[in-house]
């Protein structure tokens, strides 16, 4: 593609990517079906749910697997705790590398 | 949860999991021979990881300019559900609806979850990962292949425990929120063959399961 195109490409998908970001936040305060704000509350969980099992590369090799099933469950024991994401998170990594390091090793 | 200062805690994680992915995004650009700029670009004013990867594949692969921009806006379309969602909860009027620009999957959840959040502790939140994408992106086309596959990886984990703890906290103050997740997690397993709309068809499952768990649990009160 050329220059031009690739920046046409560029701007209309990003413009349009805009607007679908842009017009629900603009007119939100319209909706006030108190069903629709139900069904809106369930959507951040119902997202994380979502995103755990479409981050899950069933394709890795066991061992990555088995890693990241460890660190997971790390930060589910870190995080039953109140006390911020950032020590679950950082125990993640943290056991990620060594079981990988282990492995490699 | 300490949310002052000019970065809330909780966006670490999140710019620490984008980094490695937006890094690998400059890398392929250049390794499908497509130009610096164009990448660095698309990481700037579209900002959404799986739609940009989505770009990548659709232009190696020669699809039709105006289809593969309608693929990008269907792939994203789940983002209105997340815009709605979250500007409804927050309730700041008409006022500041560019901000939703910067909402993606992730802050989208960090944002939504707890107390609902003013427009000061939402770029608190948002911008971090929002530079740190644009900036992992630049860095991958300048540099090459220089990360590990171990640290690529072990990076990449910083998102999903991200998720975990998010989702243990949202369980804990609300219990019904379980099965919302239960059922976005099996919507998205189900909705795999669909590619991109595997989230939202998760998505719009477990909402619609919150529902049904809700009205149960206030028939029985």
């Amino acid at each position: 593609m050329k220059p031009f195109a690739l920046l046409s490409f560029i701007l209309a998908s990003a413009l349009g990517t805009a607007l679908i970001r842009f017009l629900p936040a603009r007119y939100a305060h319209r909706a006030a079906d108190p069903r629709l704000q139900r069904l809106l509350q369930g959507i951040p969980a119902a997202a994380l749910g979502a995103l755990l099992v479409t981050s899950v590369d069933t394709a890795l090799p066991p061992h990555y697997l088995a890693t990241t099933l460890v660190a997971l469950a790390l930060a589910v024991i870190l995080s039953w705790r109140p006390g911020g994401v950032l020590w679950p998170v950082l125990g993640a990594v943290a056991v990620a590398c060594a079981g990988l390091a282990l492995h490699l090793g | 949860m300490r949310r002052s200062g000019i970065v809330d805690p909780r966006a670490l994680p999140i710019a620490v999991g984008y980094l490695p992915v937006a890094f690998a995004f400059g890398l392929s650009a250049v390794a499908i021979h497509l130009p610096g700029w164009f990448a660095a670009l698309l990481s700037l004013l579209l900002y959404a990881g799986a739609s940009q990867f989505a770009a990548l594949h659709l232009l190696a692969a020669g699809t039709p300019f105006m289809a593969g921009i309608v693929a990008i806006w269907l792939i994203n379309l789940r983002m209105a559900l997340e815009a709605l969602a979250f500007f409804r909860r927050v309730d700041w009027g008409h006022r500041k609806p560019w901000l939703a620009l910067l909402l993606t999957d992730e802050t989208f959840v960090a944002a939504s979850l707890g107390d609902a959040i003013g427009p000061g502790a939402y770029i608190r939140l948002v911008w971090l990962p929002y530079a740190t994408w644009v900036l992992g992106t630049l860095l991958g086309v300048i540099a090459g292949d220089l990360l590990p596959v171990l640290l690529r990886h072990a990076f990449g984990i910083a998102i999903d425990a991200l998720f975990v703890t998010l989702l243990v906290s949202s369980v804990r103050a609300d219990a019904r929120t379980v099965w919302a997740a239960a059922a976005g997690a099996l919507g998205a397993f189900l909705g795999s063959p669909f590619g991109g709309w595997s989230l939202v068809v998760g998505m719009v499952l477990g909402a619609v399961t919150y529902v049904i768990a809700a009205a149960r649990t206030e028939g029985r009160a």
